[in-house]
């Protein structure tokens, strides 16, 4: 048999007994319950106003910060002049686990920058969020900093992200 | 015989041969950017150094001759210090367009850095800025930067083809590579001089961009365009966009053969490659209605073709038919059509193609005048030998008048056929033309039946050059779409046809799979 590697806490007396457990459960159930109440009624009186109205986040429209190296829905960047970052070096199409980037490229009428992605799809629906093109590309030209992370959609179709798109993708605004 | 010892290990070889072919005989690699077996050997890269005991100073493997007792070591210090410095030197001008350059993947600048070199550069100095794009003629570009000046490709313009366009021009770190003035690479055999090229300096316009080298796979097959059989690689891509399950073909390129090709291939055969997955190819068996073709499967398509040559035997006899067998197709191929339609059917009225066209280009290189890959294999089939052109002839005179009322003709490269016989035509009398081929053409629009068949890099079989030599080759890819090999389709007209003969029975157990 193999050993279990996660030691657990031996449960004092009191602890058995359960008893005190519930009613301490009880109580920060109940502490959060009565402060949001409290605190909506103070709010709606108008005594309270400095202090939020309740402990929980009212998503949707209220967000979590999301953190500065989380990996988000992806961008693609843009040269001064505005032309793709992108050099279509297939990089991340290669290193993609999923198979999810697809880039086909064409010769630049710019003869120092040579190659350039006329079309790049990224299907989010295929993406496992791992990064791997991030890390994969030579130019720093893909970044998975938008802060977008709720993609839904009715249509399959609307998760393929086309080359247009990605490229006017905004970085998430204050990352904490 | 000169026996010699390379890396402690002992080979005898022929009097004049090199180091670099010794120890290539061995499997030692030594690296190298100027050597290539079909060229001269120049020892301008310095890049195969090797040290040589009882020579003071290092050797270029690729121009020394071995002598009697020669001891050679490849992987010594002082040799790997040299490679390191020869890779320094190289990289001075050269930029790491790596992500961008087509070579990437198969450079043996990349490789060699790599494995000899990772260095911290010691160059200050301002790099030399060349053309990036500099359009050397209708297939090839170059990248002057990129060029290590190897001039393998100068010798072999030089050497192979004999019209020599490409020369180094301007001295030292301005040295370039480039046409003579006023002249572009329009040989019909340039296309290898960016196989031959080390780095990626001369890339190919029509790959340009187009894949990655190591997304493609590599199949082996042989050149079906003409009578040459050239060895060829066929690197595809099995999914070029995953998403859309596309497979597609991005080039051909030589394939090391003595005894046919050597290591070279014509830009003919070379750009072939788009026609695999062309427009123009049918995609599935089509039956005539009214005046429009309509696809309609193979079970009913060809149940058809059998319903039809049964009745036209049946009312005029094995004189109411006509084939034409066109040399591009395989051995088997022929064997097949030749116990179908010879043996079983009785069919006398049989062509295998038009003649030589005595005013196509040939060379003493690799191109022969005759297009078609496989007319000694006809003849191994049991098809006659002699001028095929009459014969060919007569059999569309008697379509033409209305005396054939059945024709059946199988093979390739018909626009070509019938653009050069110029007395096919279209019988009023309402004749059966049926065609079993891979590419459309314009005599689709007189055809009752097309059977769509698979091109060469999509089958296997064998076929037999112009100098007797026997090549068998396997399938790459799977057929396009609804195709089917050539001799798949005569297998199950076959059956159709109540023929049950020894290799009709095989196929049948295959078509009675698909329809379970």
């Amino acid at each position: 048999m193999k050993k279990d590697r996660i030691s657990q806490k031996r449960l004092n007396f009191p602890e058995r007994l359960y008893l005190a457990e519930i009613l301490r459960g009880l109580w920060i159930t109940g502490k959060h319950f009565f402060r949001n109440f409290l605190m909506h009624i103070g709010r709606a009186l108008g005594v309270v106003k400095k202090r939020r109205g309740a402990v929980t986040i009212q998503y949707p429209e209220e967000c979590r910060p999301i953190p500065a190296g989380y990996r988000a829905r992806h961008r693609l960047l843009r040269r001064e002049d505005g032309s793709p970052k992108c050099v279509a070096c297939m990089m991340c199409p290669t290193i993609c686990p999923a198979n999810c980037i697809h880039i086909r490229a064409a010769e630049s009428p710019d003869p120092t920058i040579e190659k350039y992605p006329v079309e790049f799809r990224i299907n989010l629906d295929r993406c496992v969020m791992c990064g791997f093109c991030v890390e994969a590309c030579p130019v720093d030209a893909i970044r998975m900093d938008t802060g977008v992370v709720e993609m839904s959609a009715s249509d399959r179709e609307e998760f393929v992200t086309v080359l247009d798109f990605l490229l006017d993708s905004k970085p998430a605004k204050n990352p904490v | 015989m000169p026996t010699l010892m390379i890396d402690d290990r002992k080979i005898t070889v022929e009097p004049g041969t090199t180091v670099m072919q010794a120890a290539d005989r061995l499997g030692i690699f030594i690296p190298r950017f100027c050597y290539h077996p079909g060229l001269s050997a120049v020892g301008s890269c310095r890049m195969c150094m090797v040290e040589v005991e009882k020579i003071p100073k290092l050797q270029t493997a690729c121009t020394t001759p071995v002598v009697e007792g020669m001891v050679v070591h490849t992987y010594t210090e002082q040799v790997m210090d040299a490679r390191r410095s020869v890779l320094e030197f190289l990289l001075i001008n050269h930029p790491l367009d790596c992500p961008i350059c087509d070579k990437a993947g198969e450079c043996y600048l990349q490789d060699d850095y790599m494995e000899y070199a990772r260095y911290t550069p010691r160059y200050k100095e301002t790099r030399w800025k060349k053309r990036k794009v500099h359009i050397l003629g209708p297939t090839i570009v170059m990248d002057e930067e990129r060029c290590v000046l190897c001039s393998r490709c100068v010798r072999f313009l030089q050497e192979v083809t004999g019209k020599q366009r490409l020369g180094i021009f301007e001295r030292g770190a301005r040295s370039v590579l480039s046409t003579f003035p006023g002249q572009t690479l329009t040989d019909p055999y340039c296309g290898n001089i960016v196989d031959l090229c080390p780095v990626g300096a001369l890339t190919d316009r029509t790959f340009r961009f187009q894949q990655r080298v190591w997304m493609l796979r590599r199949g082996e097959s042989i050149c079906p365009y003409c009578a040459r059989g050239c060895n060829i690689a066929v690197d595809y891509n099995e999914r070029s966009d995953v998403q859309i399950n596309d497979r597609r073909v991005y080039r051909f390129r030589p394939r090391f053969n003595p005894k046919v090709n050597g290591h070279w291939i014509c830009d003919r055969g070379r750009y072939a490659y788009r026609f695999i997955d062309d427009a123009r190819r049918l995609r599935e068996p089509m039956l005539r209605e009214g005046k429009r073709l309509v696809p309609s499967g193979w079970e009913r398509t060809l149940k058809r073709v059998a319903r039809r040559i049964r009745e036209v035997l049946d009312t005029f006899g094995p004189e109411g038919m006509g084939l034409i067998l066109l040399p591009s197709v395989t051995i088997g191929t022929a064997r097949r059509v030749r116990k179908l339609f010879v043996d079983d059917l009785g069919l006398t009225r049989i062509a295998t193609g038009p003649s030589i066209d005595p005013e196509a280009d040939e060379d003493s290189i690799l191109l022969r005048r005759d297009r078609f890959p496989n007319r000694g294999g006809l003849v191994a089939a049991g098809f006659p030998d002699g001028d095929p052109g009459a014969v060919t002839e007569g059999v569309l005179r008697g379509w033409a008048t209305g005396k054939i009322k059945l024709l059946y003709v199988i093979g390739d490269d018909l626009p070509r056929f019938f653009e050069e016989t110029s007395s096919f035509s279209i019988p009023s009398a309402g004749g059966i033309l049926i065609l079993q081929r891979s590419m459309e053409g314009p005599e689709d629009d007189f055809a009752r039946m097309l059977l769509p068949s698979a091109m060469t890099a999509e089958t296997a079989g064998s076929f037999v050059n112009f100098e007797g030599e026997e090549q068998t080759f396997s399938a790459v890819l799977p057929p396009l779409e609804e195709a089917l090999p050539d001799e798949e389709i005569l297998g199950r007209l076959s059956l159709l046809l109540g023929l049950k003969g020894e290799e009709a029975c095989r196929h049948e157990n295959s078509v009675e799979e698909e329809q379970g």
